[in-house]
Parts: C-alpha cells; structure tokens; sequence
C-alpha cells in the first residue's frame, strides 16, 4: 500500500460525519480541541468587553455609565469568565488538540469522555451567558464569599447561576484531566520513556493532576453553599454551627492552585517554543521538570495567603507566608533556565518570540509583587485594594495570556497549512504590550493611594482620577491590539499562501505529519530514540507516511492506536477507539438537564435526568469489549500485542483511578470541614451528637467486608473459568448492607436545618448513599456482562474497574460512619 | 507508575505534614494543649522526609533510571527544604496569639 491510499483508506476510517452532524458526532481530538479553543476564545473576548464596560465605568468620578447593581454584575461575571470558561478551557483545547501529535499517538485516551467534556463546558457556560444577558448574572464577586453571596446577602437566583454554572463547567475540567493525565502515561509513541516525553507533555501531566485535586474542593464549596441556599442547611451562618471562613478555606484550597493551573501551560508552551526560537534544546530539562513538579504541590500550601487580614493565629500567617516565599524559587529555577537556554542559543526575533519577550517582562513583575504579598504586613496594607487587582492582571494576562499568543503563532501554521502573509501581528503585539501595562502598572499605583478593588464609583478629590483615566485610556489600546491580533488570525487563516510542513524546523513529533493534520494524526506510529525525535531523524514523517512505523496497515476499519509502559514506553496493547457518535453530547445535556432542575427549582428534573444518565452511561458502556477472545494482533515490526480489552489494566482502570483521586479528594476535603468546623467554628458543640447503634454499625463492617471480598471471588471464579454469579450475590449483598448504613446515618439526624454538624451528617450520609448506588449498578452491569459473555479470564479488565469502586465505597462508608459518630462515642 | 510515585512522594508528603500541622494547631489551641506538641509534629516531619530521602536513594526503593533516581533526589531535597523552611516558625513564635 503506497503513502496515498494509505491516507485515503485511513481519513476513511477516522473522518468525522460529513456536514453539521459531524458537529454534534464528532469525538475526534483534533475537531474537539479546535471547538474547545474556539469556544475559549469567544468567551475571552465577552469577558474583555465586560473588562471595558469596568474600565469606562472608573475612568472617571462619580460616573453615570452603569449603577452599582449591574456593575457588581460586570466585574463578576469578567472574572469568572475570564477564569472557568476561558483559562482552563483554553489549556484544555490545547492539550486536547495537541497533546496526542507531541505524544505520536492517533487520540486521546477515551474521545468520547473529551466530547462529553465539551458539550458540558458548552452548555455550563451557556448557563452563564444566559444569566448575563437576562440582567440575573452572579454579582457577588468571582470568589463568592458568604455571607454576601448567601441567601442572607443574596436573596435572588443570580449566585446560583455560578454554583451550579460553574460546576457543571467544572464537571468538563475533571473529564479532561482523567483524559490527559491517562493519555499521557499510556498513549504514548514507542520508546517514549518518561525522560523523553516532551517537556510540554510533563506540564500538562502536572496541571492535569492539579485540576483532579484541585478542583474537588470548589465543587464540595459550590454544593455546601447551594444546598444552604436552597434548603437551609446552615454550613456557613455562624450562629447555626456554620462558618464563613469555611468558604473562604474550601474556594481557596483550590483558588490558589488554579493560579499555577493556569500558568504552568503556559510555562509548558515557553519550553516547548523558546528552544526553537533559540535554535537550540531546552537548557536544564531534568531541573525544569523537577521545577514544575514542586511548583504544582507547593502551590496547595499556601491557600491561606488570600486570608492573611481575617485574624487567623501569628503561627498560621507563618506557615503560609514562608510556604508563599517558597513557590518563588522553583518558578525562579525555570525562568533561569529559559534565560539560559536563550543564552546558549541563537534566538530569532519572529512572532511567537516577541510574544515570549513579553511574557518575561510581564510575568517576572507579576511575580515580584506576588513575593511581596506574601510578606504579611506589606498584605495587610494593599489586602483588597487595586494593588491586588494590578498584581493578579499580571501574572494572569502576562502568565498566560501572552503565553497563549505565543503558542497560537507558533502552530497557527500547523493549524491552517498556511503561512502568515499579512504582518499585523507584530502591531497587535506592541498596542497590547504597552496597552497592557499602562493599564496595570497604574493600577498599582492607585491601589498604594487606597482604591480598594471593586467599587462602582469614587468621589472627586480622592487622588486617583488621573490614574483612573490614564489607565482606561491604555485599557482600550490593550482592546485594539487583541481586536487586532483576531483580524491577523483570521486574514491569515483565510489567505491560501500553503507553508513548508515544518517551518520553524522544529523537533517535535507534532510536525512529523502533514499539515494541517489528517484526523489520524500519524499514517503509522514512531519508534521514539530521542526527546527531539524529528530532529534525530529529519525524514522520519516521510518514512510514518509510507506506513514504515506501528500499525501502518488499516485492519478491519478499525481505529486503532498504541498504548505503552508509563516508565519505559515500551509498547504492550493495541487499543481500538469508538465510532462517530452523538451518545457524548446527549448525555450531557442529560446531564445539564440535571443542574437546570437544580437552578430552577424543579426538582422532579433531578432523578429524572439521573435515569436519563444511567440509561446513557450503560449505553456508553456496553458497547466496549468482546465476546470472545481476539488474541495478540500483528502491530507492525513483528511485534504481536494483545487488544487493550484483553489486559489486565485497561484505559478504563487508569481513567477509574484518577477519577477516584479526584473523588476521594473531594470527600477529604469534607472531613476537613467537618473538622474546621468542629475545632475552630464558634457555636459547637450541636444541640445533640448522633447516636450509633448496633445494627448499623454491624452493618456497615458486613458491607465493607462482604463488598470487596465478592468482586475478589467473582475475578477469581472467572479466572477459573467458574460461574462468578454467587460471588456477584454476595457483592451486592455487601452493598446493600452499606446501603442501609447510608441511611442509617442520615435518619441519625432528622433535620439538617438545625445546625451545621446536622447539615455535615446529611451530606455524608448522602456521599455514602450515592457511591453504594453506584456500586450495585456497576454490579449489577457485572451480572448482565458474564451472562452475555463478555467476561472470561483473558477479559477482567471491567471487572477490575467494579472492584476498584466496590473498594473505595467500602473505605469511605467506614470513614463517613466513624467520622459521623466519633463525636458523639467520645462525649 | 512507581517512577511517577517516586517524584511526587517527596513533596506530597510535605504537603500531609503541612496539613497534619496547620490541624493540630487549630486543635491545640481548641483544647489548651502545650506547644511542645508542635515541635513534636516538627520533629516526625523532619524524620518521615529524611526516611523518604534515604528510601530513594537506596538500591531497593530508588529508581532504576538515571533520569527519575536523580529527579526523585532533588525533589526529596525540595521536600526536605520545605519542612525545614515552613515549619520553623513552631519553634519561634507562640502558636494561639490572634493577628
């Protein structure tokens, strides 16, 4: 088969569906990852209006522009969409459009989890959106803090647009970082070994487990507060046992590693672009992963750094100042090491460089003033002033944004196929630049004078007007450049001047295919010897077009890509993804039917869309797997790998265990507030402790013993080639058994209203309800698969999924019990 | 994945202890125990770090390759740092006293 019609027959076999549907079907990376990227950028460009509307609004005294109710809406909304629908969206397009060309995979991990992330993310924001326009939009600031966003200080439907908006955004995020995170360790070119992964590769790594434990801790704040709100559970009104300090604790545990989830892409895209720019390798690779690595785990200790002025003890304002001047010295380990790699090289003044340039400035001021916040008594002077406005704009515009701009010219080409003919991008650069520090370096300016942030209007006299102005005035050439920059993209995009296939002669794999590229990515998959594979061999995208590589012959229009050994690459199964399908996209309007039923009020909609998901997911699932065993498959190169389905350790096994990193954070994260509340909230001890009784705590130990022992003994009658339905039995027996102990613990206390210890018993009562649910539906999939055939002892992967999650509900039923009734044993 | 547990074990265990000893404040100064208890917690950290660091860099628990061995080191050394960094303020300052 000659390089031609292997590229007919392969485009045959992943092509998404001609016309609109492909769309709504599509569940290719390289389609999601542009809708992704497209989305983000639709919505950075609302919230940079919503930016301009705040800047008219302060450019001068007592202005008449808006009032204070829609302006509390404008710079809301601005950061939360400047944050949740278009930072992490936009790493999450580019991880997702990327990462499988940088890694020399066909796709991602599971495509119809990255398209399901999607349509979450599109109809959260929608949600959103909704709320802006229809003048109802969350007005309590982008971080939320009860009282004021409470029912007490808000009474209104608007803080529940960002609670249920944004967690079901957030939903997307956690579906993306299973994706990447597996698909880096695993779907990786052969002979990519850890120390040959792109350094991109790593950074993503990093952030991808970031958002899993990062994000657990806003999505349990964002339920407590709703379920306040909407039931009156009272977590965080004091004088019920509550705390808003609570909030503050829980938005920050992840708010501040958002900041780093936010900057270390970036920093991925500058390692990955700079040595090409420089003509050279990334200096210091080994230091640099090191670097992001301790960078990613320092940045979850030091959440209280944005609550130094709420009184908490000297000690604690110890703790996190040094853990805040700590994160200095990784992040100054890599910028040394951009400096030195620019040093070693011969770097070249294109776009994408000027771009970098001008993150170095940006970011390193950002960073400066970020050591000098957390020096707490210089905090406590410039706590909640434009200072901090000023500092933030810095380290995210300059952090990310310009980053991002890098990026977007460096694989513009890669893109479109196409080279840049029109040259407006290097004025967009300089309005933008200089626009942007006009606008931010006064700003902290007036917030040293006492602007505090946030405020509608000021009076004459005050001695900021000047300042105000002058900023507006550079804010709106900051407008114009990004105007400018999207008109460059899209002449260019839209010139049909065809480019060289790899124009800044780089050494990644991303350029090893045509351009732009075939929705197969690779006509067949590299052997990797080197970091810089196409540097070490220049005719390698020849030599993967004429199939030379793993799984270059098309079998049985199947779409098929290698998984590998984390550590060494070493290639061990053969994984065939899923069809065009429009299963993601319905399932997730399910899903969003679920939240909607929330938001409104119906809550008839919430158990009914459940169904609709259940009924969906079992969908999703049953069409996976055999019902016989196919054996190891010809991969090319004499190498013989079994199907993925047919190993011990499938995808599905990686993606349950990450998800489970992320859950099993989430519930942490509970028992922490459980105990923030019980140590240091003012009105505990409750009206009364909850009482355990015999019956329920045997049957708890019956359930955690008998649930995990039955999936053992199923796996290990169908490894026998025995019948696992007695052991099935006594496994959903297990569950039933800590089924009754969920409810025992909920009917323990009767009225979650009364107070906050009440309300945490609920909720735990609840977690332990949802995850047993979820156990016997696994099981009960287990049964109606054996029947079927599609367990044997060559086919235990599912199997191993179910005892993962029959394990975990296990554990915590043991915990939330304990946990619920420890207080009232040792009283 | 034992390499990958390998460079992150360092640093997630500063991250327990951290945690464990920003809890026990807020306990000791909820119950009126005595600060000793603090520079007790500071002392285990301290031991459990260097138990990881001698752990990665021995024959049986270390990595194979070059690469993850001399990352996982570093970062062991990172974690070190952090604890001695971060937790020396048990040592000097009074642990209940409100800002």
């Amino acid at each position: 088969m000659n390089a031609l019609r292997r590229h007919r027959a392969l485009t045959r076999i992943w092509a998404s569906d001609p016309g609109w549907r492909g769309w709504f079907t599509t569940v290719n990376h390289s389609d999601l990852g542009r809708m992704f990227l497209l989305l983000a950028v639709v919505y950075f460009f609302i919230g940079g209006i919503l930016a301009m509307l705040i800047r008219a609004q302060l450019a001068s005294p007592r202005s008449p522009f808006m009032g204070a109710d829609v302006y509390n809406q404008i710079f809301t909304m601005h950061g939360t969409i400047m944050m949740f629908l278009f930072a992490i969206p936009l790493f999450e397009g580019l991880a997702v459009y990327f990462l499988p060309k940088l890694l020399g995979a066909r796709d991602l991990a599971f495509p119809r989890l990255t398209a399901f992330g999607f349509w979450c993310y599109a109809f959260g924001g929608s949600m959103l959106l909704f709320a802006l326009v229809a003048g109802i939009a969350p007005d309590s600031g982008w971080f939320m803090y009860p009282p004021l966003s409470s029912t007490l200080g808000s009474p209104g439907i608007n803080p529940d647009f960002w609670l249920i908006g944004i967690t079901f955004v957030e939903v997307s995020a956690i579906c993306a970082a299973v994706e990447i995170t597996v698909s880096i360790l695993r779907y990786r070119a052969a002979g990519m070994s850890l120390s040959r992964m792109p350094i991109f590769a790593w950074y993503a790594l990093i952030t991808s487990l970031m958002i899993l434990t990062g994000f657990p801790p806003l999505i349990l704040g964002s339920l407590l507060l709703e379920l306040e709100r909407a039931f009156g559970m009272p977590f965080f009104q004091v004088e019920l046992g509550g705390d808003s300090l609570l909030w503050q604790h829980l938005f920050w545990l992840f708010g501040h590693p958002e900041v780093y989830i936010i900057f270390l892409p970036a920093a991925g895209v500058i390692s990955t672009i700079l040595p090409v720019m420089a003509r050279t390798t990334l200096l210091g690779y080994g230091w640099v992963v090191v670097a992001a690595i301790a960078l990613g785990v320092l940045s979850f200790g030091i959440w209280v750094h944005h609550m130094f002025a709420t009184g908490i003890p000297h000690l604690s304002l110890a703790f996190f100042s040094a853990a805040s001047t700590l994160v200095a010295v990784p992040t100054g380990i890599q910028v040394f090491a951009w400096l030195g790699t620019i040093w070693k090289g011969r770097p070249h003044m294109h776009l994408p460089m000027l771009w970098i340039v001008g993150f170095f400035a940006t970011f390193v001021i950002g960073g400066l003033t970020g050591v000098m916040v957390a020096v707490v008594p210089f905090d406590w002077q410039v706590h909640d002033t434009a200072f901090i406005t000023a500092h933030l704009h810095y380290v995210l515009v300059g952090g990310f944004v310009f980053p991002m701009l890098a990026a977007l010219y460096y694989w513009m080409p890669h893109m479109t196929g196409r080279r840049r003919f029109f040259k407006l991008g290097e004025t967009a650069f300089w309005l933008v630049f200089v626009g942007f520090h006009g606008t931010f370096l006064l700003m902290h300016w007036v917030g040293l004078l006492g602007q505090r942030r946030r405020i509608d209007t000021y009076d004459a006299g005050s001695g900021w007007e000047v300042i105000n102005l002058i900023s507006s005035v550079f804010s709106f050439i900051m407008a114009i450049g990004f105007v400018l920059v999207l008109i460059d993209v899209v002449v260019n995009a839209a010139v049909k001047s065809r480019g060289p296939r790899n124009p800044w002669r780089a050494g990644s794999l991303e350029w090893a295919m045509p351009i732009p590229p075939p929705a197969y990515n690779f006509a067949s998959l590299p052997l990797v010897t080197s970091r810089d594979a196409l540097a070490a061999s220049s005719d390698l995208a020849v030599r993967l077009a004429k199939g030379e590589g793993y799984l270059g012959a098309p079998r049985q229009n199947q779409r098929e890509t290698l998984t590998v050994d984390i550590a060494t690459g070493t290639p061990n199964s053969i994984v065939v993804y899923p069809r065009n399908t429009a299963l993601p996209m319905l399932m997730a309007f399910v899903t969003g039917g679920m939240f909607l039923g929330m938001l409104i009020k119906a809550y008839w909609l919430v158990p009914l869309a459940g169904v609709g998901i259940i009924a969906f997911a079992l969908r999703w699932v049953w069409t996976l797997g055999h019902r016989s065993d196919l054996g190891p498959q010809d991969a090319g190169h004499g190498l013989m790998l079994p199907y993925a389905t047919e190993v011990e350790d499938p995808p599905g096994w990686w993606g349950s265990v990450f998800l489970l990193l992320a859950n099993a954070t989430f519930f942490g994260c509970l028992l922490f507030g459980y105990a923030f509340l019980w140590t240091v909230a003012p009105n505990w001890p409750p009206p009364a402790w909850a009482i355990a009784s015999w019956p329920m705590l045997g049957a708890v130990v019956t359930g955690a013993i008998l649930g995990p022992i039955g999936i053992r003994r199923a796996i290990g009658a169908v490894r026998r080639e025995g019948s696992p339905a007695l052991a099935l039995g006594i496994t959903m027996i297990g569950c039933a058994c800590l089924i009754l102990s969920g409810l025992s613990v909920l009917m323990s206390m009767p009225d979650p209203t009364r107070h906050a210890y009440d309300a945490t018993v609920w909720v735990l009562g609840g977690y332990v309800l949802f995850h047993t649910g979820l156990a016997i539906l696994m099981t009960g999939f287990l049964v109606a698969r054996a029947k079927t055939g599609f367990m044997a002892p060559g086919r235990l992967g599912e199997a191993r999924i179910v005892q993962l999650w029959i394990d975990y509900a296990a554990c915590i039923s043991l915990v939330a019990v304990s946990a619920t009734f420890a207080p009232g044993l040792l009283s | 994945m034992k390499d990958l547990i390998r460079l992150f074990v360092p640093l997630v265990l500063w991250l327990a202890s951290f945690s464990a000893i920003y809890g026990l404040q807020a306990i000791m100064c909820r119950q009126g125990w005595d600060q000793i208890l603090l520079i007790g917690g500071f002392g285990l950290a301290i031991a459990l770090q260097s138990a990881v660091l001698l752990g990665l860099a021995s024959r049986k628990y270390g990595a194979s390759t070059k690469f993850v061995r001399q990352s996982s080191l570093a970062l062991g050394l990172v974690g070190m740092l952090a604890v001695l960094w971060t937790f020396a303020p048990v040592v000097f300052l009074s642990a209940c006293v409100a800002a």
